[in-house]
């Protein structure tokens, strides 16, 4: 049981977090569910869909937003630029789409931005192959089909 | 990204992205330029029409030197024919059904007529789609007059709530004639603006206003004018913008505003004094400190003037003894403030001695300021001296903080010993 102004989230594996509200409301669904219903925020709250590894991931990123959002010079955006950027680097592309997943589910806008922002500079300046390359993606097109999409649209090498 | 074998193995089968939801795949592509957004179509079946369903449709020729060219020695072969090709294979490529909240082009626009009809029929295209955000970034005088002179039809206009001009040339009557056409208008920029004579932005619905960079370039220039009547106008941004006069008959209702005119010799004084003097509501504002002017202008008032609501003051200022005289001004002037940041702009300032009649001449009383920031930081007496004058005045600071300038940077970590004995000070780590 979490004391006053703490709330308890559950990972779908039965990891338990102890967490600052503060913390746990930088995501919209919690803040929702806490203030629709007074009983979430004295009981536990299950993350579904969330396992241990990536709650734990989740609760790091918003302890350092929210402790910035309280106080900017203690932390200043410099400092939250940083720690966004290792937050980022350190992941590999499994922990990268179940974050995007569940940041995304759980509207932690901040978050989702930055890691799609993550995505989308692994894309930028590569070939199609080598997109696929990188996150597995089956290229399902019959050649005929490819030739249309190239005569149809010129940009799209 | 780096390689974990150990992990993938422990996960399989190793995921692909095309597993994410749609809606995410697609908010990754609101984070790439539109060309790689459309290039990207060809990578497999789900993301063949994806870019159909972007919100935002944004054709910036700085993306697309950037992302088209991607050998150097192929950047030689840019002509403003390969980006107008693109923007016709797009439009005729997207269903014109699917809903448009944002349409931008940045273009160097030609009298060439390729051009005209092109820049026409995508602006067409977007009102026809009824975007909400438009911006237009070129030379559109004859565009904007004939869609303005061939519509009898109104509400063609009524969906636009975010207008963003750039590089604009149409003249101030028919670009009024334009705002008071966008009924619903909330957001309106105005940049490198040209042909001010009498200008006039009526618009009732108006919430943020940024008039960004006009020089006057003829005489009659000189005496140019800005009226505004935006009875819901909030926030009020003015940079580089030099006309003779604003005017409004009320801008009360504006609590934030970012003023920025560059002039250490007052030669905008009275520029400066025009915007301020409408500015009686406001409760955030960044502006350079000019009251000392203010206060010794022939405006009438002016020393007797408040602000009442002003709670959180930027100040871009030196620390000279007309920049003190203004301080000491603006705090009588302003009962409320409650944060300050002085920013310090400027090359050097004479020291100023210290003594009874600077203490007399200036008395920063305000009891109700808490915190006080002070950016580009130089240890100079005169920066101490701000702080000391504070302190023996009726300040109650909580904070103080100090960023120092990039250029003494090291040599002041902490090593700053100046006694106000209720204030914390913090060195920020930079």
């Amino acid at each position: 049981m979490a004391s006053k102004g703490n709330l308890t989230l559950k990972s779908c594996n039965g990891k338990e977090f102890i967490v600052e509200e503060k913390v746990a409301v930088m995501s919209t669904t919690i803040k929702n569910m806490v203030d629709v219903d007074d009983s979430f925020a004295q009981g536990v709250i299950p993350i579904i869909g969330v396992d241990g590894k990536i709650l734990a991931k989740l609760i790091e990123y918003c302890k350092e937003h929210a402790e910035a959002d309280e106080d900017e010079e203690v932390k200043s955006e410099e400092y939250l630029k940083k720690f966004d950027e290792k937050f980022v680097d350190e992941l590999n592309l499994n922990d990268l789409y179940d974050l995007l997943k569940a940041s995304n589910y759980l509207e932690i806008t901040k978050l989702l931005n930055l890691l799609c922002q993550k995505v989308a500079s692994m894309i930028k300046g590569k070939k199609p192959e080598e997109i696929r390359r990188i996150f597995n993606i089956k290229n399902d097109f019959t050649p005929e089909e490819e030739e249309e999409i190239n005569r149809q649209n010129p940009w799209a090498f | 990204m780096a390689e974990q074998p150990k992990r993938d193995r422990q996960t399989p089968p190793s995921p692909s992205l095309n597993d994410l939801p749609e809606n995410l795949l697609l908010h990754i592509l609101t984070f790439l330029p539109l060309i790689t957004a459309i290039s990207i179509s060809l990578i497999s079946k789900k993301w063949r029409n994806l870019w159909h369903s972007l919100p935002s449709l944004d054709f910036s020729i700085i993306d697309f030197l950037l992302e088209y060219f991607t050998d150097d020695s192929d950047s030689d072969c840019y002509s403003p024919e390969i980006l107008a090709d693109f923007v016709t294979h797009t439009l005729l490529h997207r269903p014109n059904t699917f809903p448009l909240r944002e349409f931008r082009l940045q273009f160097h626009y030609t009298q060439n007529h390729r051009h005209r009809s092109l820049v026409s029929t995508s602006l067409q295209y977007a009102l026809d789609c009824s975007v909400t955000d438009l911006l237009l970034s070129f030379d559109v005088r004859h565009i904007i007059k004939d869609i303005i002179d061939d519509d009898d039809d109104d509400s063609r206009f009524e969906n636009l709530r975010v207008v963003k001009l750039v590089d604009v040339d149409i003249g101030d009557r028919l670009l009024s004639d334009l705002i008071s056409r966008c009924e619903y208008l909330e957001k309106l920029v105005l940049s490198r603006f040209r042909g001010v004579r009498q200008f006039r932005i009526f618009a009732e619905r108006l919430e943020e206003l940024e008039l960004l960079y006009y020089f006057p370039c003829s005489p009659e220039e000189y005496e140019s004018s800005v009226e505004i009547n935006a009875p819901y106008l909030r926030s009020l941004k003015i940079e580089h913008f030099y006309v003779a006069k604003y005017y409004s008959t009320d801008l009360s209702s504006v609590v934030e505003a970012e003023l920025n005119f560059y002039d250490r010799d007052g030669f905008c004084l009275q520029l400066w004094c025009s915007v301020m003097s409408l500015l009686t509501g406001v409760k955030r504002l960044s502006v350079q400190n000019m009251w000392f002017g203010f206060i010794n202008s022939k405006i009438e008032s002016s020393e007797h003037f408040a602000f009442k609501n002003l709670s959180h003051l930027e100040l871009k200022t030196g620390y000279t003894m007309s920049d003190f005289k203004g301080l000491a001004a603006l705090f009588v002037q302003s009962p409320g403030l409650e944060t300050l940041v002085l920013d310090y702009v400027y090359d050097t300032d004479k020291v100023i001695r210290y003594g009874h009649s600077l203490i007399e001449q200036c008395l920063f009383d305000i009891p109700t300021l808490r915190k006080v920031k002070m950016k580009n930081f130089r240890i100079t007496d005169n920066e101490i001296l701000v702080l000391a004058l504070m302190k023996m005045g009726k300040v109650l600071l909580e904070r103080v903080t100090l960023t120092p300038a990039q250029l003494v940077e090291t040599s002041c970590k902490g090593s700053l010993v100046v006694d106000l004995n209720a204030a914390k000070f913090l060195w920020l780590d930079s």
